[in-house]
């Protein structure tokens, strides 16, 4: 399974509806007990969970946590996956509150604000592009975390605003506003039109 | 997506050694959950679990038509006592020999 799954790469690149769809023989894989469907998850699923985690923690360190408290969730609780519809919603909405839980944790340390997180990179070595990235990551790093989450699963996941909503917990209506409203505030701190 | 994010941009990928401690992570999780035995694995069974709901929604609905087939009779307001005693064969005094009937009780013996 999991050399079919490194056949896939570019897994941004997977349809939504196909990314959905390849994780249900993993999901099933781990609820009937073959352990290696955890690194079959990761190599389907990772980037994107550490992308969600990032965008709402806003630091690399929390998000690395939070991936990996989701992949501990998913091994010790491995029986109930079966009864899952959708196995990408699941880790979404782990990854969602994983995330959150890091932030919380951190406000109650209050160890040192954050230093800028990079949330964006430029695919290729290209300079001008690598400098649009990092004004882009600094103006992303002044929006309000769950308006960073909306559009990190809107716009680099690919998800509808519905499922921006079940895997957030909140009304559809509300994860469309904070997209609308985070897109908007960005293209003002980027110097745009409103 | 917005054209505010050129293409060619994308999110960071997560750093090459987190794959390590993460899956080390969810293996030691995977060795620490508790396997689930038969019983466990009916009782979270869906299907299992829509049939007993079923068997009890039967169950109910079997019961109040049951109920309401063999209703109790209204009950009686006259106490089966006083039932009794009417039905008891009544004595007609005019009908005694005169031995037999009662002897009116005197005024002086009510004193």
């Amino acid at each position: 399974m999991v050399a079919m799954v490194e056949e896939v790469g570019g897994l941004l690149a997977v349809a939504e509806s196909s990314w959905g769809d390849s994780l249900r023989a993993p999901f099933a894989a781990l609820a009937a007990g073959d352990r290696d469907a955890l690194e079959a998850i990761w190599l389907l699923a990772s980037r994107r969970l550490y992308a969600l985690a990032l965008w709402r923690t806003g630091d690399a360190e929390d998000a690395a946590d939070a991936v990996q408290e989701v992949f501990v969730r998913l091994a010790s609780g491995r029986a109930s996956l079966r009864n899952v519809e959708s196995p990408h919603l699941w880790l979404l909405a782990a990854a969602h509150h994983a995330a959150v839980d890091a932030t919380r944790r951190r406000a109650r340390r209050r160890t040192e604000p954050l230093a800028d997180a990079t949330f964006l990179v430029a695919q290729e070595g290209d300079p001008e592009r690598a400098a649009r990235a990092s004004e882009l990551s600094r103006a992303v790093a002044r929006l309000p975390r769950a308006q960073r989450e909306a559009i990190a699963l809107r716009h680099f996941g690919g998800h509808s605003f519905r499922e921006i909503a079940r895997a957030t917990g909140v009304p559809t209506f509300t994860a469309a506003s904070r997209c609308r409203l985070g897109l908007a505030r960005l293209r003002r701190l980027l110097g745009g039109k409103p | 997506m917005s054209d505010l994010f050129p293409p060619g941009l994308e999110p960071p990928s997560p750093p090459p050694e987190l794959r390590a401690r993460v899956l080390s992570a969810a293996s030691r999780a995977f060795d620490a959950a508790p396997e689930h035995d038969a019983w466990t694995r009916a009782l979270s069974s869906p299907v299992l679990r829509l049939a007993w709901a079923a068997s009890v929604a039967v169950l109910g609905a079997a019961h109040l038509f049951v109920s309401l087939r063999r209703a109790a009779p209204p009950p009686d307001p006259v106490s089966p006592e006083i039932r009794q005693m009417a039905r008891l064969p009544r004595i007609d005094v005019r009908s005694l020999p005169d031995e037999a009937a009662p002897t009116p009780i005197r005024a002086e013996e009510r004193s």
